[in-house]
């Protein structure tokens, strides 16, 4: 008893107990929750990131593929298709696809 | 002076550039006549004898080509221009145009009904003419 009276009566003491209860404790409670329950909402995040930045890049290739589709269904109705049946000996459609490539 | 002016003449006439409308070897059009051809070429018609028909043109700066319009056509290169301007509202559009009488060449033998013009130098024996003409 002498012993504890002591101990509440030692400013340092007291300084020490205020210290773990305003710094300490509430660090030690954040650090749990942190490592139990945080740290599948973490993933679940990350995770409903990437699903977003994925699908992102395949509307961007779908794009690209609608696009692709559009000009080949425009080339193919060119006049100049008709070629294909002269197997292209004047080189136009050859000259076409050549330039279409460059761009 | 007569002599020199005959000679003349028959040079100007053998070097004359002649040229032919041809179709495929197994179409049934035997012949044809100056006014089917434009018809057909101005796409006011697209069926001669039975047989509808393809005309294809060669390319604007062939020879061939202005001489088909001049001597067939009858129409210049202005004329032809606008004809078509107002056509396209119609939903015509002109012959297909090959670049070479090769591919002309190549184009018939493929298509039994393609019916075209080539110069008569370029000529083979894998198609049919069906009617000549002169400069």
């Amino acid at each position: 008893m002498p012993f504890f009276q002591s101990y509440k009566n030692s400013l340092f003491h007291k300084l020490l107990l205020g210290f773990l209860l305003v710094g300490f404790f509430p660090f030690l409670v954040l650090y749990l929750y942190t490592i139990i329950l945080a740290e599948d909402r973490l993933a679940d995040k990350i995770i409903s990131e990437q699903n977003v930045q994925a699908q992102i890049i395949i509307d961007s290739i779908d794009s690209y593929f609608i696009s692709l589709q559009k000009e080949i269904r425009f080339i193919s109705r060119l006049d100049l298709m008709d070629d294909i049946i002269a197997d292209d000996l004047d080189k136009r459609i050859s000259h076409l696809l050549i330039q279409k490539k460059r761009i | 002076m007569s002599k020199l002016f005959f000679l003349l003449l028959l040079s100007i006439v053998l070097h004359a550039n002649e040229y032919v409308v041809i179709v495929n070897k197994d179409s049934h059009i035997e012949t044809v006549s100056q006014l089917q051809l434009k018809m057909l070429f101005l796409k006011k018609t697209k069926i001669i004898n039975d047989m509808t028909l393809i005309p294809i043109n060669l390319n604007f700066s062939n020879n061939a080509r202005s001489s088909f319009e001049k001597n067939i056509l009858h129409m210049s290169r202005k004329k032809l221009k606008s004809f078509w301007i107002k056509q396209h509202y119609f939903g015509k559009r002109p012959p297909i145009i090959m670049r070479s009488s090769k591919s002309v060449l190549a184009f018939i033998k493929n298509i039994q009904e393609a019916i075209a013009y080539i110069p008569k130098k370029d000529l083979t024996d894998d198609v049919k003419v069906i009617y000549k003409w002169r400069d």
